[in-house]
């Protein structure tokens, strides 16, 4: 970061909201406003060699404007109010979404940009008293957790002469598990099903009912039931009766921690997708076998961590 | 740092106002700039409103390098490069077209609005009329709308005007303070010559000639009064001295009078700032006789008052008269001069003079002058506009036959009449009188104000006015003649009061578009070196210059900047959704409170919040917000009740909680 780490930031409350305080706000002249000073130099030369006073008037009626335009590009920043958060967790190679929650307050803020750090720009006007999301993209995340780095907020309104802009260390953060691999069998995989989830197509023998529990999928839900008013369960299959897998660190292939951590990855999701109980072990961490969205996340987002000092 | 707003389109309808904005910009150089130039330039208007619906039309680069050759030649053939400002605002005007066609991107359009004000200022070096400032001025406020506009993500109309109006208006006091302070360098006060004008007195009075002009309305010169007024018998405005005559005609002759300095006033002088019409001519028309010259203009012998430069522009002067003031200077060559007969003098002529000098005491000249005045009183004479054709012995025809005529026949005769008698004598053309504006108090003279008197010299008080118009027509000297009403008919109308409702209307409306129009030459056009150091006398702050004017500027900028801060906090769009003021009135009462939570939290949110901290008040804090929510979301929106909520908000009061 170098200098620009020195510069001052405003910092996110730990909701991850903040507002923009009026000394944290920076301000320069844009190349528009360089040109802008010539062109009133110019006119002022024009206007004092013709003694002419109408020129004169116009010449700092344009240079009023320009040095109101620094308070004005300034006001447009401050005080507005953001928060910041991370979307849902991506794999590495997808690209990672922060979504900020911007309020202008009481007055209309016109072309506000918002980018973080090799994110792309996005640019907004923010009418008065109307709240409004913007999402910033990152891509080519490698695994972990993320902070977003520092949010740029700036803006060139009214007379785009200045540009105002602002240092955000927003307390986001987004999760990217790790790259899926090419697709393997674990030991104790029949291989039967890892071409695709549940098909629902009646092949399969009906094993009977358990209570739901979050993560089950939806094409599972025995809704006759639960519209019969016997509770929420979920319908078991003899297929899916079989005994967990374990996702064996030792197992996977690959020569590297990467590779085996994209292996892994793969076999979460493949087993996820058969609906399989699944455990996961690898050197540091054992995971017991269970199913649903909260494992898959909690499997995932180990693998994410992995040898990471947020782990 | 990176622009996402370059990278975006030009919106359509932002390009298609900002070219036909240019256009019309552009109008007023028709007048002055030749038509190849302004043919280029409304060509490339043209052909990029045409472009803006397919960008393939436009010209590539080897296309417009050709263009840009052309407009060149174009600039060079055209004006010859002679005047620096012509073949400047062409050579602008042309690259101003080129610019147009070569816009692709925003960068492009933030560069030709920046050429689009330098266009304006080039229009206020030709033509610097109130009329055309309030045209451009508006030009201008359009060019910062769109200009405003181009830097939002998405283009507004609605509220645009407002908004700029008070970017404007936060931009006026400094504009103002700065154009007041900034140093005027001492430019001669008569500045660079252009355009030519020629209606007006001049030093050559033929029979008939201020009869013409008697019927113009056209302005001759304005005049303000700081201190007293003279009487309406004192309104003499001097001009040109004329000596010799042929019967027919007078004029100055052939020497040029040399200059003098003013003499020493005899009363109380009178202060006044004339602010003149372009005539085109040298004389400038003081009011008689003037002992104080402004600068850039010289006394000369005839006490007329001269410019040192033709007077082709609006010029505004100071000068001090003193109306009680004896010219007691005859020099030999003044009454060789003055005593100077045309070739051929009828007998009649000769007769009668000499029968008023058998009838006086040649020791006391000043009863032959009223003999002479009582002659044009007693005889039928006519004052009037259309005094018909006089023969080879003008004099002779309207002293004895015709007997009709305007001030010039009465001037003239008068004067020759004077001579014969042996009386050294002078015909004065100028102005006299003039008519009040109730407006802005300063008054006006019209060219139909334009005179023609004599001057004689009596050995004991000088030489003296004699106006034999005021023998026959007194009413001319007291209240002026009506060009409007005069016009085409050949009695004189002398202004009277009643005018009538519709009359009266337009009379006002008259004087507020002239008193408008004398305020901006005053204050603006003519606000020269001379008026700045004026106006900073006038807060003490005379020889003002080096660190003194650096803090006055100082201060003045600080004062302007507050009020521009102040008028900057105007809100930019007015809300009229009441429901919304009053949430806002509450929010910021719990902000104060200390009660900070983001917009994007509902109102329930913000009631939680407000109600854990203020628990005493958390009934009164949820019913201001079941109410305010019931009247936001529900079906029927009662008045009275959004008065009930006005009152629950302005009585809630926050008080720190001590239950806990």
């Amino acid at each position: 970061m170098g200098i620009a780490s020195l510069a001052r930031m405003e910092h996110a409350d730990d909701r991850g909201a903040v507002e923009i305080g009026a000394r944290r706000i920076y301000i320069l002249p844009t190349r528009y406003g360089f040109i802008y000073g010539t062109l009133l130099f110019l006119m002022l030369i024009g206007a004092v060699n013709y003694g002419n006073n109408p020129a004169h008037l116009l010449t700092f009626l344009l240079a009023g404007l320009g040095s109101n335009a620094i308070y004005q590009t300034w006001r447009n920043l401050r005080g507005l109010a953001l928060r910041c958060h991370g979307g849902p967790p991506v794999f590495a190679g997808q690209a990672a979404r922060f979504v900020v929650e911007i309020d202008s307050g009481e007055r209309e803020r016109p072309a506000i940009q918002l980018c973080f750090e090799g994110s792309d720009l996005q640019l907004v006007d923010i009418a008065a008293n109307q709240p409004r999301s913007v999402s910033l993209t990152l891509k080519d995340l490698p695994r972990g957790l993320h902070p977003p780095g520092r949010l740029t907020i700036s803006t060139p309104y009214p007379l785009g002469l200045f540009r105002a802009w602002c240092y955000v260390d927003t307390a986001a953060c987004l999760l990217v598990y790790p790259r899926p691999g090419p697709g393997w069998h674990p030991p104790g995989d029949t291989g039967q099903r890892l071409d695709g989830g549940y098909s629902g197509n009646g092949n399969d023998d009906f094993a009977g009912l358990r209570t739901y529990q979050p993560g089950d999928p939806p094409s599972q839900m025995d809704w006759k039931s639960y519209a019969r008013e016997r509770g929420l369960n979920t319908r078991l299959f003899s297929g899916q009766a079989a005994a967990p897998i374990w996702l064996d660190w030792a197992d996977a292939p690959g020569t590297g921690d990467e590779q085996r951590l994209s292996a892994l990855t793969r076999a979460v999701l493949d087993a996820e997708a058969a609906d399989r109980p699944y455990g996961l072990r690898t050197p540091t961490v054992t995971i017991a076998p269970a199913r649903g969205m909260r494992h898959r996340h909690q499997c995932l987002r180990h693998l994410a961590l992995y040898g990471t000092a947020d782990a | 740092m990176r622009d996402a707003l370059a990278t975006l389109p030009i919106p359509p309808q932002l390009l298609a106002a900002l070219l036909l904005l240019l256009a019309a910009l552009m109008l007023p150089h028709l007048s002055n700039l030749s038509p190849p130039v302004l043919a280029f330039f409304y060509v490339a208007v043209a052909w990029r409103l045409v472009a803006a619906r397919r960008p393939r039309w436009l010209p590539g680069r080897w296309s417009l390098l050709l263009l840009m050759l052309l407009a060149i030649a174009l600039v060079v053939l055209s004006t010859g490069l002679a005047d620096g400002r012509l073949a400047g605002t062409a050579l602008l005007v042309v690259m101003l077209g080129l610019k147009l066609l070569e816009v692709r991107a925003r960068r492009d359009i933030h560069v030709t609005l920046f050429l689009g004000y330098f266009l304006v200022l080039t229009q206020f070096l030709y033509n610097q009329s109130l009329a055309l400032a309030v045209y451009l001025f508006t030009g201008v406020l359009a060019l910062i709308a769109i200009q405003v506009g181009l830097n939002r993500a998405q283009v507004v109309v609605r509220g645009q005007l407002r908004n700029t109006l008070l970017m404007i208006g936060a931009a006026l006091p400094i504009a103002l303070i700065v154009f007041l302070l900034f140093p005027r360098l001492q430019t001669p006060l008569w500045g660079i010559s252009s355009a030519t004008a020629t209606t007006g007195i001049s030093d050559d009075m033929t029979l008939g000639d201020i009869g013409k002009l008697s019927q113009s309305e056209a302005i001759a010169f304005r005049v303000a009064f700081p201190g007293d007024v003279p009487a309406p018998a004192q309104r003499y405005w001097r001009g040109p001295v004329l000596w010799e005559t042929d019967g027919r005609r007078w004029s100055a002759g052939g020497r040029v009078p040399r200059p003098i300095n003013p003499g020493r006033p005899h009363t109380t002088p009178l202060n006044y700032e004339l602010t003149i019409e372009p005539t085109g001519e040298y004389w400038l028309f003081g009011l008689d006789v003037v002992t104080d010259v402004p600068r850039g203009s010289r006394l000369n012998s005839d006490h007329a008052l001269v410019a040192e430069q033709r007077i082709n522009r609006r010029m505004t002067f100071r000068a001090t008269s003193d109306p009680g003031y004896r010219i007691d200077r005859l020099s030999k060559q003044q009454r060789r001069r003055g005593l100077q007969l045309p070739d051929r003098v009828s007998p009649r002529v000769a007769q009668l003079v000499a029968q008023w000098q058998a009838e006086t005491d040649p020791a006391e000249p000043r009863r032959l002058v009223e003999r002479a005045l009582a002659y044009f009183r007693e005889q039928p004479f006519i004052y009037t506009l259309a005094p018909g054709l006089l023969g080879n012995d003008p004099v002779d025809e309207f002293l004895f036959e015709t007997r009709r005529g305007f001030c010039e026949h009465y001037a003239g005769s008068f004067t020759l009449l004077m001579r014969l008698a042996g009386l050294p004598a002078r015909v004065v053309v100028g102005y006299q009188g003039g008519e009040r504006n109730p407006r802005s108090d300063h008054w006006v003279v019209r060219q139909s104000d334009a005179h023609a008197w004599s001057e004689v010299w009596l050995p004991d008080s000088g030489w003296m006015r004699i106006d034999p118009t005021s023998a026959v027509a007194p009413e001319r000297i007291e209240r002026g003649i009506d060009a409007g009403q005069s016009q085409g008919r050949p009695e004189v109308v002398f202004q009277l009061d009643n005018r009538g409702l519709w009359g009266g209307l337009m009379q006002e409306a008259g004087w507020l578009i002239d008193a408008v129009d004398l305020g901006w030459h005053r204050w603006v056009v003519g606000f020269t070196a001379e008026r700045q150091q004026n106006l900073l006398d006038l807060f003490g702050l005379r020889d003002l210059r080096g660190p003194g004017l650096a803090v006055a500027l100082l201060v003045g900028g600080a004062i302007a900047g507050l009020i521009a801060y102040l008028i900057s906090r105007l809100p930019a769009t007015p809300n009229n959704d009441p429901l919304a003021a009053l949430w806002r009135r509450f929010r910021r009462k719990l902000r104060q409170a200390g009660i900070a939570v983001p917009g994007w939290h509902g109102p329930d949110t913000l009631c939680k919040a407000a109600a854990a901290a203020y628990p005493r008040q958390a009934g009164e804090l949820t019913a201001i917000t079941r109410l305010f929510v019931q009247l936001r979301y529900g079906r029927r929106c009662d008045p009275r009740q959004i008065a009930a909520l006005k009152r629950r908000i302005a009585t809630l009061k926050l008080r720190a909680g001590t239950v806990r």
